[in-house]
């Protein structure tokens, strides 16, 4: 490299001054920018106002979390009881109880070798419906406009509840797989007044869904009865899936 | 050894196998940084409770696809950004985002840093505040992770799934517009 190629552009300095702050500027290309700046009153001005700016922006406050976090996440993955997400608005945290239990359930699958158990059905949704069959049912879980939370509900209880219904399926053999939805309404796209358009549902919005399997439409409602989404106001939507075959 | 004194890693392969006595443990040594890289990504602390125990159970179900190889805090922030991202899609949170920004609240006696630094000036850190607030999205996040959580370009690729030299021009551009946006009105204010 000649020594006008190895010169640095004011331009150049601007960029390895950042590269510097950041601390991703090493060997050569640091003596480079330090040489420009022995000789460009100008680059130094710059620097030191970089500088200036860099120092203040770690002055900014950083944000803590509130000091009870880790024990309200305790409780969400199940030891202890009892107290609800105080600044957490009930629609969120009925969705965090929907998530974990979604969550709670692959880590259940992971214990049990990511298969369904062999015999042994769970107490509850085995016992009340008998076996189940092959068809899969979609339980799309619906917001309707009675989704309400009872003020007794807690977080740990609803959680609890969720995970109990999604391990009730699980073990009964019905629960091929279970998801919750992103909680920005997704996009809905059609043409309900004569022109294509896309827009976010607003009305009876998609929460999360659960792929079962059940012999029929009756004990499908069965499971979907016991669920807590049924319970707190919810609506659970049952679509039989397609697979060419009869039901 | 105790599970408390395991590395991020091992916690992990604990993780992967069922242990949530484990992930108890990671949560709690990391849901600090987490929870700040939410709030300054979204600017909204209620909410970023709600994301931070999310992006943790997310980290539970997907802890298998953890390779180990870098840090386990670069690949946390990873999700933590997916979980801020899909958290974060309405125009209504957009909103509340920039607001957050501009509102949180500046302490008075916020930690000086560097040796001679003087006491902060809180109408100072507010324009500062207001500066970050109207850096678009992809830059503020470069800043943020790499003045107050110390990743490098590679590093904030790895999370923000951009090339380092995409990282490297988007500082490139948000210290330029940081700078605009602060100096800017001081020049405009001392106009007679």
């Amino acid at each position: 490299m000649t020594e006008a190629e190895d010169r640095v552009s004011c331009e150049t300095a601007e960029g390895l001054i950042v590269d510097l702050m950041t601390g991703n500027l090493e060997g050569p290309e640091r003596a480079r920018l330090h040489d420009h700046l022995a000789g460009c009153p100008g680059c130094r001005e710059s620097h030191a106002a970089t500088s200036a700016l860099w120092r203040e922006l770690g002055r900014l406050a950083s944000p803590a979390a509130a000091e009870d976090l880790p024990d309200r996440f305790t409780r969400l993955v199940g030891r202890g009881r009892g107290v609800r997400l105080a600044s957490t608005p009930r629609r969120r945290f009925h969705r965090v109880a929907l998530a974990l239990a979604a969550g709670l359930l692959l880590g259940f699958w992971g214990g049990w070798g990511l298969s369904r158990p062999a015999g042994g059905h769970g107490e509850g949704v085995a016992a009340a419906q008998g076996d189940v069959g092959e068809t899969e049912y979609l339980l799309l879980l619906r917001e309707g406009p009675g989704w309400t939370i009872p003020d007794s509900t807690t977080e740990a209880a609803l959680v609890a509840e969720y995970t109990a219904w999604a391990r009730e399926l699980a073990r009964a053999g019905a629960l091929v797989a279970a998801e919750k939805l992103v909680d920005d309404g997704g996009r809905l796209v059609g043409s309900p007044a004569g022109a294509a358009r896309v827009a976010t549902p607003e009305a009876e919005r998609v929460s999360g869904f659960f792929l079962v399997r059940a012999r029929d439409y009756g004990q499908a409602v069965g499971l979907a009865l016991r669920s807590p989404h049924v319970r707190h106001g919810g609506a659970v939507e049952i679509r039989a899936i397609d697979h060419g075959g009869e039901r | 050894m105790p599970v408390t004194e395991r590395s991020d890693r091992e916690l992990m392969r604990e993780i992967a196998a069922g242990d949530e006595r484990a992930l108890d443990v990671l949560f709690r040594r990391h849901h600090g940084l987490a929870y700040a890289f939410s709030v300054r990504f979204t600017g909204d602390p209620a909410l970023s409770e709600d994301i931070t125990q999310e992006a943790f159970l997310r980290i539970f179900r997907g802890a298998a696809t953890f390779d180990g190889q870098g840090r386990f805090t670069t690949w946390m922030y990873r999700i933590v950004r997916n979980t801020c991202i899909d958290h974060w899609r309405g125009d209504e949170r957009r909103r509340r985002a920039v607001e957050g920004w501009r509102e949180r609240e500046i302490p008075p006696d916020s930690e000086s840093s560097g040796v001679g630094a003087t006491r902060p000036d809180p109408g100072m850190l507010a324009r500062l505040e207001e500066a970050m607030s109207r850096l678009d999205r992809r830059q503020r996040e470069v800043l943020v992770l790499s003045r107050y959580h110390d990743l490098s370009y590679a590093e904030i690729a790895d999370v923000t799934g951009a090339t380092p030299g995409a990282v490297k021009a988007r500082a490139h551009r948000a210290m330029a517009a940081l700078r605009k946006a602060f100096y800017a009105p001081q020049t405009e204010e001392a106009k007679p």
